[in-house]
Formats: structure tokens, C-alpha cells, sequence
């Protein structure tokens, strides 16, 4: 029978990017841990496999009904920026520009892996912006052939419901160096300019 | 081992937080898969260069042979992204690339296959029809890895025959073919459409003028072939076009 510590090694080793080697200092380090620390990571566990579900207007993932944004009457909602996963709208909250609504896909179109368009929250985008109230759409897609595929197949069939259709920008990394820039991202930044 | 080649990006597979598995069709070693580490940071040294259709130039480590060699340089040399910024244009060329990955086995040095998928990017990007590219692609890919079918007279007597037998892959006359399989008539137009495309050179090929009802005779009995022999389920491809189609 394998001891405690040799299960719990094992059970860590699951998470994606964690080693053997990692899962043993975490487990070490989770026994050294305050006994309240270490139940209250494993009480966040179990809270949200017991309670994590898509919200139901825009597919975030929360525990109520209403994700806490689409729940938010501060929110600004003729604004609606269109992601992959749950995990992009974190990534844009923390710059504390965007302050509209959002909706996730739940992935991104991919003749190859057969991701048809009725895979995706398409229809609800759809469905959402014909009910009104929405002024924009700003597509924050990846900026890979998937992503920008998704982004056109969405302005085109979004285009007859007269909505704005953006797109998020494109260009060079801050803190990058123009040198080791390749050719396509090089000219989407060129193209993409502004003046100063 | 440290190994050299040009290639041809046909798909990627995302791997753990950011890494990739990249499907490359390559000049010498065939199609092999790769581990590229971290290409999907901001600001990684791969930068666009591990997208479908890129041709790069690329280096990798590790035994050729072992499961996944790991890429430790890529440069562009021609990245074919006008062929990805159209979605119907991209999702027509990712047949080609589902069919490559799918039909050709690993690590088999041959040049043709790439070749032949470089010159089939090389004409849609300079504006040439892309259905009769795609057709003369495949019938040459079907050539070169050995599963075109023989469309001259029945395989078994040798008589004059249009009735292509989809479970034997081949040609089959009324009297030779055994029980009732599947089958599809073949005009004679058709047949020899298919033997002429299969002798001629990509270049040749602008120079052919091929009716729309030609393309579509030949897109089925290449379509049906495929699917009935060669590969287990049908395109991914396939279903997303249709999905396309129906709006």
C-alpha cells in the first residue's frame, strides 16, 4: 500500500506543468504548512468542483447563476468583448480598462480538429447581440490562425445585425526587441499603427 | 543528434501551459511531429513561425526516430499568411493538410509529398484556383504514397469498364465484381480527366482548363475513395465545410 505522502506526490503529479520532482517539494511543503492553510486549499478545491458552472449569459465560470460582471450594474453592456476561455477574462480584468461585458466561446474554430462553428457559444453571441443594447463587439480572440479565423468567421456573421465589430490590436510584445521580431508580426504591427 | 531541413507547418497541438506539439511536413524526413518549447508566450523566440503553412526553415534535437525531437530553431522562409487571413480559403487548405497528416506515415524521407505541398501553396497564394489545385493535390499525393487506384479497364479481365468498385478501390466490370459492394459509375471524361492530371507536372497544370462538372465528377470518386479505403473516419475537414455550408 502506498504511504501518504507517496499518494499525495501521485495525486499532484495530475496538474498540468508539475513534475514528479515539483509534486514532491509541494508535498513536503504542504505538510510543514499551518494545518488550517493546508484544509483551506483543499476546502477551495472541493468548492469549486461542487460549485464552478458556466454563467448562463456569457459562459464565464462562476457559482451562481450570473457570472459577479454580468451581475455588475456598473458594467457597461453596449460593450462586449468576445474571448476563448473563462481564463482570458481574468487576463483583461487586470488591466482595468475594459469595463463591458463578456462572452467565451469555449474555444476556437479549427477545420484540422474539427471544431465546427455549433461546437462553440456562437449562437448565443448571436443571440445576445440581436436582443439589443449592444453597440460593440470587440473580438479578443488569440492572435493565432485559429483565433483570427474565429474573428472572421464572427465579423461576417455579425455584419448583418449592424453591430461595430473590433478587433483587438496586434503588434510587438512590450518590453521586446524589434530584432527578433518575425515577418508577421512585424507587419501586422506596421500595419496596425498610430499616429502620435 | 542535431538535425537540419526545410518544412511545412501542418498543424500544431497545444501541450501542457505553453508549449506545442508541431505536425511538419519536412524535406528530408517526411512528416515528423516536434516539441516546441513555450511558443504560445508573449513574446517567444518562435514567434508566428509554428503556424499551419508556414515554411520555415528548422532545427531540432533528438533522435529522429524517438517520439518527439524537440525544435530549437525555426525561420521563416515565406510564412503564406495571406493563405490564412481568409477563414473559407484556410478551411479549404486544411483538407490538404488533414489529408498529409493523415495518409502519409512518419519519418519516411521522401521529397515529393513536399514538394508537391509547396507548390500547391506557391499557386493559391499567387491566385490560382483553388478547387483544381486541390484536386490535382490530392490525386498526387494519392500517387506518390501509393493509393491511387488504377482507372484504365476492369483489374481482373482488363475489360472496358465505368464502374468504380469503392471496397476493392479499383475498377471492376459487372461479371468480375463479387456481391453487390458499394460502387460509382465513372464517366469515360472522368477517367481520363484523372489519368491525364496523374502524368502531368504542377506547372502543366495552369495551363489545363477543366470544366466545373469535370471537378466535381473527379472530387467524387477521389472523396469516395479516401474515405472508403484509405483513411478510418472521415475528414475533420469535411465536417467543418459542410458545417460552413449550412450556415
Amino acid at each position: 500500500m502506498k504511504g501518504i505522502i507517496e499518494n499525495l506526490i501521485e495525486e499532484l503529479t495530475r496538474l498540468p506543468g508539475i513534475g514528479r520532482k515539483t509534486a514532491q517539494r509541494l508535498a513536503y511543503f504542504i505538510v510543514s504548512m499551518p494545518y488550517e492553510e493546508a484544509i483551506s486549499i483543499a476546502d477551495a478545491i472541493r468548492d469549486v468542483k461542487e460549485k464552478a458552472r458556466f454563467c448562463r449569459q456569457c459562459f464565464n465560470i462562476t457559482d451562481s447563476e450570473l457570472c459577479h460582471i454580468c451581475a455588475s450594474p456598473e458594467r457597461d453592456s453596449s460593450k462586449l468583448c468576445v474571448v476563448e476561455e473563462p481564463s482570458n477574462i481574468q487576463v483583461i480584468e487586470r488591466t482595468g480598462i475594459f469595463k463591458g461585458l463578456y462572452h467565451v466561446l469555449l474555444g476556437a474554430l479549427s477545420p484540422i480538429d474539427g471544431v465546427t462553428p455549433e461546437r462553440l457559444k456562437i449562437k448565443e453571441l448571436l443571440d445576445r447581440v440581436k436582443k439589443g443594447g449592444i453597440e460593440e463587439v470587440i473580438i479578443a480572440t488569440n492572435p493565432n490562425t485559429k483565433g483570427e479565423m474565429t474573428a472572421q468567421y464572427l465579423k461576417d456573421i455579425l455584419a448583418p445585425t449592424g453591430v461595430k465589430v473590433t478587433r483587438i490590436a496586434y503588434g510587438l510584445p512590450m518590453g521586446g526587441d524589434i530584432e527578433f521580431a518575425d515577418e508577421v508580426t512585424m507587419s501586422k504591427a506596421l500595419e496596425g499603427r498610430r499616429q502620435l | 543528434m542535431n538535425k537540419r531541413t526545410e518544412a511545412i507547418v501542418l498543424s500544431n497541438t497545444p501541450l501542457n501551459e505553453a508549449d506545442l506539439i508541431v505536425t511538419y511536413l519536412t524535406k528530408d524526413s517526411g512528416l515528423i511531429d516536434v516539441f516546441a518549447k513555450s511558443p504560445r508566450k508573449v513574446g517567444s523566440r518562435f514567434g508566428s513561425s509554428l503556424e499551419p503553412l508556414t515554411y520555415s526553415r528548422i532545427a531540432y534535437i533528438g533522435r529522429e526516430q524517438s517520439n518527439l525531437p524537440r525544435l530549437i530553431q525555426s525561420d521563416i522562409i515565406r510564412p503564406f499568411h495571406s493563405l490564412r487571413e481568409s477563414y473559407r480559403l484556410f478551411s479549404v487548405l486544411s483538407e490538404a493538410l488533414e489529408l498529409t497528416k493523415r495518409i502519409l506515415p512518419k519519418h519516411l524521407p521522401q521529397r515529393g509529398p513536399f514538394q508537391l505541398l509547396l507548390s500547391l501553396l506557391l499557386s493559391i497564394e499567387s491566385g490560382k484556383d483553388e478547387r483544381k489545385q486541390l484536386i490535382y493535390y490530392k490525386l498526387k499525393l494519392l500517387k506518390l504514397s501509393g493509393f491511387a487506384p488504377g482507372l484504365q479497364h476492369c483489374v481482373r479481365c482488363g475489360k472496358e469498364t465505368s464502374r468504380f468498385q469503392l471496397n476493392e478501390g479499383a475498377l471492376l466490370c459487372g461479371d468480375c465484381s463479387e456481391g453487390d459492394g458499394d460502387y460509382i459509375e465513372i464517366e469515360q471524361r472522368i477517367k481520363g480527366l484523372y489519368n491525364y492530371l496523374l502524368k502531368i507536372r504542377p506547372a502543366v497544370l495552369d495551363r489545363v482548363k477543366i470544366e466545373d462538372s469535370s471537378l466535381t465528377g473527379l472530387e467524387r470518386v477521389i472523396n469516395s475513395h479516401i474515405n472508403y479505403n484509405i483513411i478510418e473516419r472521415k475528414l475533420n475537414t469535411h465536417e467543418f465545410l459542410s458545417s460552413l455550408k449550412r450556415g
